[in-house]
């Protein structure tokens, strides 16, 4: 049992290391952005279901922690919430609940809408995304203290959590931040990869194909 | 003193305390997204319902950065949390920028319009309460409807109690803190 999570952790480790090391980070997020786009904008729930098990396959393969038990818990209250609201034909009942047909499609699709783009974040959001400019490098610094504070040796007992926290403030302060970002520096300087560009550039014509394709044939 | 090394010395009273702001906000940033992953490790009902732990790093520069640094505070808290949750493109990310926005914004201007008149405990319940109020809205336009009126009590309650804790360690934080009072002098160009 124990054996068996183990090698499933490490299954998605080994995943997560080739995502990363496939797709340059501002490229993934750039394609992550674009497709979240067409994704938001796509009317038909066909197609949108289609793209949602994409995007999870997608998010699989990242290495990325997903929980399918917490997408159908989150999936059934937001249909749930919505089909409290009837419109529409009435399809079924339970008890006093009627289940209305526009309800029930609405409900569907904002489910579909609300866990898909946590699929397609998690795809293509990396660690090692930066930010440009000011407000980049001041993103960057916060990171750089967010590891120090995760190395910290000492603990933050709850009977002393005010004096712990203060002494982990102070020291991470104290340490300043002399080291240089080298990860993120070489993520940065990292040429894009060719085949990484073809398939993320793949990915954000088919999406935008789902979603102007439609329009496009019922105009000529 | 000459009038050039005056205003010399004025210019590095400047830039000290630009790279003293940068930092306090930087280190509160980081502290945010520690706190932010203690916070995911406690179970919720709904991704988008959080206790606002993550919030306590903005209550303390309430008093202690000017608005545009503290404006930043909480644009780096709400995109670092969405790179390390992953959550960037996602209603998650939105509903995080609503609500962290709108509670600093009400902590700020709560500050400003009463200075110590009010204790860290209101500051902190107006802001939790403010945000959620917020996060309720976009639930409404965006995902549950009119259905959301079912959840809005509890979820209004549970803002009203976080704040109400988080308001507290606020107050004895800042009283015996011996960072606090150095992130000050150095924010004020002193340290």
């Amino acid at each position: 049992m124990g054996g068996a999570r183990e090698r499933r952790r490490e299954a998605r480790a080994r995943r997560r290391s080739s995502w990363e090391r496939l797709f340059p980070p501002w490229a993934l997020a750039s394609a992550g952005a674009a497709i979240s786009a067409a994704y938001l904008f796509q009317r038909s729930l066909e197609v949108r279901a289609c793209m949602f098990l994409v995007f999870l396959a997608a998010a699989l393969l990242s290495g990325k922690k997903v929980s399918i038990a917490a997408t159908l818990f989150v999936s059934a209250g937001i249909v749930a919430a919505n089909l409290l609201a009837p419109v529409g034909k009435v399809i079924a009942a339970i008890g006093p609940l009627k289940i209305t047909q526009t309800a029930l499609l609405d409900g569907l699709g904002k489910a579909l809408v609300f866990e898909g783009l946590v699929y397609i974040s998690k795809a293509s959001i990396l660690p090692g995304l930066r930010l440009p400019g000011r407000f980049g490098s001041l993103v960057a610094r916060a990171f750089l203290y967010y590891d120090r504070i995760v190395e910290f040796k000492g603990s933050l007992k709850p009977a002393t959590f005010i004096a712990d926290a203060d002494s982990l403030m102070l020291k991470v302060w104290d340490e300043g931040l002399e080291v240089e970002d080298a990860a993120a520096r070489q993520a940065d300087a990292e040429p894009a990869r060719p085949l990484a560009l073809a398939l993320l550039g793949a990915a954000v014509l088919a999406s935008y194909a789902a979603l102007l394709g439609p329009i496009l044939l019922r105009r000529y | 003193m000459g009038a050039s090394t005056r205003s010399s010395t004025r210019a590095a009273e400047r830039s000290s305390a630009e790279r003293g702001r940068a930092d306090v906000t930087a280190l509160l940033g980081a502290f945010c997204f520690f706190l932010s992953a203690v916070e995911y490790m406690i179970p919720k009902p709904l991704p988008f319902m959080r206790l606002g732990i993550a919030n306590l790093p903005i209550l303390l520069a309430a008093d202690l950065l000017p608005l545009p640094w503290y404006l930043a505070l909480a644009l780096v808290k709400v995109f670092g949390m969405s790179v390390i949750s992953g959550s960037l493109f996602s209603y998650v990310a939105l509903f995080s920028l609503a609500g962290t926005l709108t509670a600093a914004l009400a902590m700020w201007l709560a500050r400003r319009a009463f200075g110590r008149g009010v204790t860290a405990v209101g500051v902190s319940i107006l802001g939790a309460v403010a945000s959620n109020a917020v996060q309720m809205g976009l639930a409404r336009v965006l995902v549950f409807g009119e259905a959301v009126r079912l959840i809005a009590p509890p979820f209004l309650a549970t803002g009203l109690v976080t704040g109400a804790f988080l308001g507290v360690f606020a107050e004895i934080f800042v009283e015996r803190s011996r960072w606090y009072a150095r992130a000050r002098s150095q924010v004020d160009g002193r340290g």
